[in-house]
C-alpha cells in the first residue's frame, strides 16, 4: 500500500477507535486502557515511537490532514449519533480553541495567562448580550472578538512593564476582577444567576435545535454545534499557524528567547507584546461565543480561576508551542473528566495523578514543539 | 577629523551603575567606512559603551549624534532604524531556529508588514517574504559562504565559531550605516579567529563603517587602522596599532606593576 494511502488509513480508523472507546470503554475495560496509555507514556521507548509516528505523519502533511478534517467530519456518524458524546466533543474543541490562543501567549511569547477564563467570559457575555439584541450569529461572534481583542490590548498595555511570572499576576487579579463584575454589574449581567435563554443560532431557515436530515441519516441535533465547533477549530488552526509562519511567527521565537536581542534589530517590542495578547486573547472570544450559544446558558461559575488553570494544563500537557499537541492536550483534558466518571469520588484524584505522571515523562508535553529542544521552560 | 566625513560623533558618553562609573566620558569619532577598534582590560567599559549606543542601557550624560538625532536619547528599535546594528559578545540567537530564520531576524525592519496585511493581503505578505529570504541568503553567502550551503541546519547543532558568523550575517543583512561588533574572537582559536578577521574586513571592503571590540591585540591590529583604548571607564589613548602599543598608559593598564614603573618615568 502506498504510505499516502496507509496515512489517510491509519487516521481514519483512529477516528473509529476513539468513538468506539468513548461509547463503549467502562469500567474495567477503561480502567486497563487508561492504565496501559499512562504505562505506554512512561515507557522510553513509547517517546520514539511517538516521533517516528508523527515524522511519518509530517511526511505526508496534506493527506494527514485531509483524513483528520474527513475523520473528524465522520465523527458523529462514527458515534452512532450519540448525542451526549457529540455535545462532549463540541465543548472539547471550544476548549481547544482556547488553548490554541493561549498557546500564543505562553508557547509563542513565553507569557503565562492565569486569566483567560476571564477572557473567555468577556467574549461569552459580549456575544450573549449581542444575540440577545437580535444580532446574529456571526455579529455577535466577531464583536465577542473584537472586544476580546480590545480586552487583551488593554491588558497587555497595563501590563508592558511586567515580565514573566508578573504577567501571570497580573492576569490573576485580571481573572477575579472580571469574574466579581459578572457577579456585581446585575443589570448587565443579571449577576450570579447566569443569563438563560441565549438564542439558538440559525442560519437559511435552519435552526441548531433542528436535526440534520440528509435523508438516509438523521443526526441529531447536538450535530449542529459539533460542525459549527469544527469549522471554528480548523479556522482558528489555520490563523494561529498562518501568523507563525511569516515574520511575526519568527519574531515570537526570537522574542521569547531574547528581547534585548530582537529589540536591536528593529523590533518595537512593547508594541509588538500588547499586539501579541490581543491577538491571543482574541480566539477567546470565538470560543466564549460558541460556548455560550451550545449551552444556552452562561453565569459566573463557568468562568473561574480554574478553568484558566485547566487551560493553561491543556497547553503544558499537549506540548507548549505546538499548535496540533496543544488542541489534543485540550481534547483529552475535556474528554478525560467524563470517562473517569466511573471513579465516583476519586475521579479528581486519578484526573490529577494522570497530570502529574504525564508531565514526569514528557516534560515538554505529549507532543512537544521541535522548536524547544534547546530551550529549558 | 579624520579624511572622511565624520559619521558618529560620540562625546562625553557617561553611565554608572550605582557608585560604579562604567563609562566616564568618552570622546569617540567614526568616519564613514571607517573600522575603529576599541580595547580595554575586562570591566573597562568597552560593552557598556556598545549597550549605550543601542539603547539597551539608558546613558547618564554624553551624546552619541548620528545624522542629527542623538542615540542616547533614542529606544532600541529607533536607533535601529537609523542603520545601526550589532552582535553580542555573548552570542544571542534562537538556538532552536535554523540559520537561516535567525538570519531573518535582521531583516525585519525591511521587510516586515502590518498584523492586517497578513491577514487580509496575504500575496504582498509573501512577496515581502520572498524578498527577505532573498536578502538573508545573500548576506549568509557573503559572510558566511558555507553556513548558506545549508540554510535550514538547526543553529543549537552548530559549532561556536559559526555561530559567531550567524550572527554577523543577521547584523549585515539589513544592510546598516554603522555596524557594532562585540567580542567577535571571544572562545574562538587562532585558526578561527584569523576567518573571522578575514570576514570583517570583508564586510568592511563594501564600505560599512564598523565599531569593533576586542581583547586580542593581535586581531584588532588586524582588523582596525586606528584603535581606541579604555580604562575604567576613561579613554586613555587612541592611535594606530604602533601608537598604542607603546603607549605608557597601555602598558600600565595591560601589564599592570611594570607597567606602572614604564608609565611614571615615561610621564615626567
Amino acid at each position: 500500500m502506498p504510505r499516502p494511502g496507509f496515512v489517510v488509513l491509519s487516521i481514519l480508523a483512529g477516528f473509529a477507535v476513539l468513538a468506539l472507546f468513548l461509547r463503549k470503554a467502562e469500567g474495567w475495560i477503561l480502567a486497563t486502557v487508561v492504565a496501559a496509555i499512562v504505562v505506554g507514556v512512561a515507557v522510553p521507548a513509547s517517546r520514539q515511537a511517538t516521533r517516528q509516528g508523527l515524522a511519518m505523519l509530517q511526511g505526508y502533511p496534506r493527506a494527514a490532514t485531509a483524513a483528520c478534517v474527513i475523520g473528524a467530519i465522520l465523527l458523529p456518524i462514527f458515534l452512532q449519533n450519540d448525542g451526549y458524546w457529540i455535545h462532549v466533543l463540541s465543548i472539547a474543541m471550544i476548549f481547544a480553541i482556547m488553548a490554541i490562543g493561549l498557546n500564543v501567549h505562553l508557547g509563542e511569547i513565553g507569557l503565562v495567562n492565569l486569566g483567560y477564563a476571564g477572557l473567555f467570559a468577556v467574549g461569552a457575555y459580549a456575544s450573549t448580550l449581542l444575540s440577545q439584541a437580535g444580532a446574529p450569529f456571526w455579529l455577535a461572534t466577531l464583536f465577542a472578538m473584537a472586544v476580546c481583542w480590545t480586552t487583551g490590548g488593554l491588558l497587555g498595555v497595563c501590563s508592558i512593564r511586567t515580565s514573566g511570572d508578573y504577567f501571570a499576576l497580573v492576569t490573576l487579579g485580571f481573572g477575579l476582577i472580571v469574574q466579581q463584575l459578572i457577579i456585581n454589574l446585575t443589570w448587565l449581567t443579571q449577576g450570579n444567576n447566569g443569563i438563560t435563554n441565549i438564542p439558538a443560532v440559525t442560519a437559511l431557515g435552519h435552526s441548531s435545535k433542528m436535526p440534520i436530515d440528509l435523508g438516509f441519516i438523521r443526526l441529531v441535533p447536538e450535530t449542529n454545534f459539533f460542525y459549527l465547533c469544527l469549522i471554528a477549530l480548523s479556522g482558528s488552526l489555520l490563523l494561529a499557524r498562518h501568523y507563525q509562519k511569516v515574520w511575526i511567527g519568527r519574531m515570537w521565537t526570537a522574542l521569547r528567547q531574547d528581547a534585548i536581542g530582537v529589540s536591536c534589530f528593529g523590533l518595537d517590542v512593547p508594541r509588538f507584546k500588547i499586539l501579541t495578547v490581543a491577538f491571543g486573547s482574541m480566539f477567546a472570544g470565538l470560543a466564549g461565543s460558541l460556548f455560550a450559544h451550545e449551552i444556552g446558558f452562561i453565569s459566573p461559575d463557568d468562568f473561574t480561576l480554574l478553568h484558566s488553570v485547566e487551560v493553561l494544563a491543556s497547553v503544558i500537557l499537549g506540548g507548549i508551542g505546538n499548535l496540533f499537541g496543544v488542541t489534543v492536550g485540550a481534547i483529552i483534558l475535556s474528554v478525560a473528566p467524563e470517562k473517569l466518571r466511573f471513579l465516583g469520588d476519586y475521579r479528581l484524584l486519578m484526573y490529577g495523578a494522570m497530570l502529574v505522571v504525564l508531565l514526569i515523562y514528557r516534560p515538554l508535553g505529549l507532543l512537544p514543539d521541535p522548536r524547544r529542544r534547546f530551550e529549558s521552560f | 577629523m579624520t579624511a572622511s566625513a565624520t559619521l558618529l560623533e560620540i562625546r562625553g558618553a557617561a553611565k554608572s551603575f550605582g557608585g560604579v562609573q562604567a563609562l566616564d566620558g568618552v570622546d569617540l569619532h567614526l568616519g564613514t567606512g571607517e573600522v575603529l577598534g576599541v580595547i580595554g582590560p575586562n570591566g573597562s567599559g568597552k560593552t557598556t559603551l556598545f549597550n549605550l549606543l543601542t539603547g539597551v542601557v539608558r546613558a547618564s550624560g554624553g551624546t552619541a549624534r548620528l545624522a542629527g538625532a542623538n542615540l542616547l536619547d533614542l529606544k532600541p528599535w529607533e536607533i535601529s532604524a537609523l542603520g545601526v546594528a550589532r552582535t553580542f559578545q555573548n552570542i544571542r540567537l534562537a538556538l532552536g531556529q535554523s540559520v537561516l530564520q535567525n538570519v531573518l531576524v535582521g531583516a525585519y525592519r525591511q521587510n516586515r508588514t502590518s498584523w492586517w496585511q497578513v491577514l487580509l493581503a496575504p500575496h504582498t505578505v509573501a512577496v515581502r517574504e520572498t524578498q527577505a529570504v532573498e536578502k538573508a541568503m545573500e548576506a549568509l553567502r557573503f559572510v558566511a559562504p558555507a553556513l548558506a550551503a545549508a540554510p535550514d541546519r538547526i543553529v543549537g547543532e552548530l559549532p561556536y565559531a559559526d555561530r559567531r558568523r550567524i550572527e554577523l550575517a543577521r547584523a549585515v543583512v539589513g544592510n546598516p550605516r554603522i555596524l557594532l561588533i562585540d567580542e567577535p574572537a571571544a572562545g574562538m582559536n587562532p585558526h578561527e579567529t584569523a576567518e573571522i578577521a578575514d570576514d570583517i574586513l570583508r564586510i568592511a571592503a563594501r564600505g560599512m563603517s564598523i565599531l569593533v571590540i576586542e581583547h586580542k591585540m593581535k586581531f584588532i591590529a588586524t582588523v582596525a587602522p586606528r584603535i581606541a583604548v579604555l580604562n575604567f571607564g576613561r579613554k586613555i589613548a587612541e592611535g594606530s596599532y604602533e601608537q598604542i602599543r607603546t603607549d605608557p598608559h597601555v602598558l600600565a593598564s595591560y601589564l599592570g606593576r611594570k607597567g606602572d614603573h614604564l608609565a611614571a618615568s615615561g610621564d615626567r
